[in-house]
């Protein structure tokens, strides 16, 4: 017998202008994780894919370990020694959106499901936060959507609460091509700062808050201009200042630091989406630093969990599967490689279809059914010759999408 | 086969199994092939006495065309009626930049010859159609799918399947390949992978979605591997098996294809002759669509001379902001199609609006979209910025 959980947590963006250190955002990039207690082993073992690959954390410091055993202490249990990780990610590396909070939030759930510790998610979102130190990120990652995190004073007590979000509005995210260091972005920041800048900063946290929720241009304008922290931290983002003025110069209402850089965050109305993303690309590649730009179907959810207890004679119905798609589909979703579940072929490509609006039609036709030009596969195997959508999964089968391409 | 170099002393000639024989300058050009025990004399003979059909001599056909030449097989037969473009020479390194006007078929021809003189090359300048696909097969022992279109892959696959000829298929989009063994007399064929074709417009083509150039030289290359391993008649070819190529990743996959029995080339044999395959890939209703569908039009000369009078006009672009950086025109904003709906609600409509795009396709649909959305004063700029550039301003590049 052995046990299994998959957890998938949300990017976040943070320190949007007035909101510093308050103030996040689910960012529609994922990292997924699957724990496995592995009693044939007697260590703990991790896999990096996508992004994490450029990680080089030994076990014992990697947040995911971290975060999990942050969970075992604070719950009084044991942490397990025989643990199998495998961990993929399409969030960024140390571009201010969130990563480690992503991994942290992941071990701690991964150890709650795994243990029953019986936590729940105010919990979740308090020891990540202590391992991590960035409650901001961590609300969101938990939570979903924008939320407000409070530490009470003097203590670790972690107050999160949902916020507003226009539906009219879209959060942009440009990341270029070169990390910045969280600990250095920190050492820029002054200890204290002059009384008349602390006012204005009140008042750009309150001006943030009611234009998320209204849309509020003039509003949303001001709050973005943070006064806390982007003027010591722009220094270590080489075209900061063109980034935000073409975003701004494309219909965006400003745009900001995400995190400590080097993403840079914008909101605009959702119309001027395309172009903004495509004006800060731009001005970041005038400056010689290639960049992606992306837009955040917001809000995003917060983390979502799978969890299932399996041995050879009991099969749980809704298998975790892979699902792999072609280049040109994975631009609809989040990634060539996507975790999904179900108890057929069908049911896992509806899961897909309902996280991935676009991606939909492309996957079966408007009655659900499978189109004569796109075949799935099986673990190689045609489904046609197996049922079709009706075809049963297992724990862990890998289905491929081939659509039917022309070029010569 | 009579063409052989007669003119060459000839080695091995005493044999009487009805394969060429080699000459001596033959022989010592296909040594690295002799000296492999699998291949041998024999083999090479097989190869000079294979006859293997090229459809298409474009992307795919280029590296299928050198290789088969150089391995020494001995009669290649090309269709393809295109002419050389400056757009082909990024990928299709049958041709040069000194052929760009001519026919592919000579230019491929000259190519050939140079490569190895001893290939006999059929060359048949003209579009494969249901009228002339079974004569053009025929006389060939394998036929190589190298087309960039769903209807002529329908057309040769029939063809393949009614002649009882194997199709080394290929196929390609800007990273992906995919490339199999179709038609063999126990294998499926390619109506068993996808019994039916998409919908035209929703899988672009190489021209309108682009390709990464060395992809056809990735997956041309296997399909001429193939070719000779039948020709040959060794190890396991692709019968049976979809090979995916994913050039990003370096992932190469094989997953398994099955005969349908309910297919109706290879599996009923309903389909006993061709059929018109335009018709069958829905291209024909989608140009009568297209005509039911059109919208108001205005010329890019007849533009350029409405923004010189002064014209207060909105110049909308719904291309994607990747082609709005390879060219576009003064004064347009960009909207990408998808994003045309939301920017309706911003658009004023009491000005001219004329859309754009690259060929003039996607702009229609934008102007159908905004005229659905009660536009009145909407105009599809005709053949895009591809025109503007012929017609009005020769200096913004073409794609």
């Amino acid at each position: 017998m052995s046990r299994r959980v998959h957890v998938r947590v949300p990017a976040s963006t943070s320190n949007i202008g007035g909101g510093f250190d308050c103030v996040g955002i689910a960012v529609d990039r994922w990292l997924s994780v699957a724990v496995t207690l592995d009693l044939s082993r007697d260590d703990v073992c991790i896999t990096r894919e996508g992004t994490l690959c450029e990680l080089d954390a030994t076990p014992d410091d990697d947040r995911i370990i971290v975060g999990f055993r942050a969970a075992c202490r604070h719950a009084g249990a044991r942490a397990p020694r025989r643990l199998r990780v495998r961990a993929r990610s399409a969030i960024p590396i140390a571009r201010g959106l969130g990563s480690s909070a992503a991994a942290s939030v992941a071990g701690a759930v991964a150890a709650n499901a795994l243990l029953d510790l019986a936590l729940d998610d105010q919990a979740i979102a308090g020891i990540a936060a202590a391992v991590e130190g960035h409650p901001d990120n961590v609300a969101p990652a938990v939570f979903g959507g924008a939320t407000l995190a409070l530490s009470a004073s003097g203590s670790k007590a972690l107050t999160v609460r949902p916020l507003t979000v226009s539906t009219e509005l879209a959060l942009i995210l440009a990341v270029p091509d070169f990390p910045v260091e969280t600990t250095r972005a920190r050492a820029l920041l002054p200890s204290t700062v002059s009384h008349p800048i602390a006012s204005r900063a009140a008042a750009l946290g309150a001006a943030l808050i009611h234009g998320l929720a209204t849309g509020d241009a003039g509003l949303l304008a001001a709050a973005l201009d943070d006064v806390l922290h982007v003027p010591y931290r722009r220094q270590l983002v080489r075209g900061f200042d063109a980034v935000v003025s073409a975003a701004r110069g494309a219909g965006a209402y400003g745009a900001t630091l995400s995190g400590s850089g080097s993403t840079i965050a914008a909101v605009a109305p959702r119309t001027f989406a395309v172009a903004v993303c495509h004006a800060m690309r731009s001005a970041w590649r005038d400056v010689g630093v290639d960049a992606q730009a992306f837009e955040s179907r917001t809000p995003a959810r917060g983390y979502a969990l799978r969890t299932r207890s399996h041995s050879l004679l009991k099969r749980s119905p809704l298998m975790p599967v892979t699902l792999h798609l072609p280049t040109v589909l994975a631009k609809l979703a989040d990634g060539k490689a996507i975790e999904t579940r179900g108890s057929t072929v069908g049911e896992a490509v509806a899961d897909v279809a309902a996280r991935y609006p676009s991606l939909a039609p492309r996957l079966r036709d408007d009655t659900g059914k499978p189109y004569p030009f796109v075949t799935f596969y099986l673990n190689d195997e045609d489904i046609r010759f197996h049922g079709g959508f009706e075809a049963r999964l297992a724990d862990g089968d890998e289905l491929t999408v081939v659509p039917a391409i022309a070029g010569g | 086969m009579t063409h052989t170099a007669t003119e060459l002393p000839t080695v091995a000639s005493s044999h009487d199994d009805g394969l060429p024989t080699l000459g001596t300058e033959e022989v010592l050009r296909y040594s690295r092939h002799l000296i492999i025990p699998d291949v041998g004399l024999t083999g090479q003979r097989q190869l000079k006495n294979a006859r293997v059909l090229l459809v298409g001599a474009g992307g795919l056909g280029s590296p299928l065309a050198l290789y088969l030449a150089a391995a020494g097989v001995g009669t290649i037969g090309l269709v393809d009626f295109d002419v050389v473009d400056l757009t082909n020479l990024q990928r299709q390194i049958l041709h040069g930049t000194k052929d760009v006007g001519r026919p592919k078929l000579a230019s491929a021809t000259d190519r050939i010859r140079d490569v190895n003189p001893h290939v006999h090359v059929e060359g048949f300048e003209t579009r494969l159609t249901s009228a002339n696909a079974l004569d053009i097969l025929r006389d060939f022992d394998i036929v190589v799918d190298g087309t960039d279109n769903f209807p002529t892959r329908y057309l040769t696959n029939d063809a393949c399947v009614l002649l009882g000829k194997p199709n080394v298929y290929g196929s390609i989009f800007r990273f992906e390949g995919q490339a199999s063994v179709f038609a063999t007399a126990d294998g499926p064929c390619y109506r068993c992978l996808f019994p039916e074709p998409p919908p035209p417009g929703l899988v672009p083509s190489c021209a309108e979605g682009g390709v990464l150039g060395v992809l056809p030289g990735l997956i041309g290359t296997i399909q001429a591997t193939e070719t000779i391993k039948l020709v040959l008649g060794i190890g396991e070819p692709l019968v049976g098996r979809l090979l995916l190529v994913d050039a990003l990743t370096v992932r190469f996959h094989t997953v398994k294809l099955r005969r349908d029995p309910s297919c109706p080339a290879c599996g009923t044999r309903a389909i006993r002759e061709l059929v018109d395959y335009e018709e069958f890939c829905g291209i024909r209703q989608a140009e009568a669509q297209q005509l039911a569908d059109a919208v108001p039009e205005i010329t890019p000369v007849e533009l350029a001379e409405r923004r010189r009078r002064g014209d207060d006009l909105d110049l909308i672009d719904v291309r994607e902001p990747h082609e709005w950086e390879i060219a576009h025109i003064p004064g347009a904003r960009l909207i990408p199609l998808a994003t045309v709906a939301d920017a309706a609600l911003t658009l004023d409509r009491s000005r001219d609006i004329v859309v754009h795009c690259k060929g003039g396709i996607r702009s229609a649909k934008a102007v159908r979209q905004l005229r659905a959305a009660g536009f009145s004063r909407v105009w599809n700029l005709s053949g895009g910025i591809t025109r503007w550039s012929e017609d009005v301003d020769p200096s913004t590049p073409r794609y």
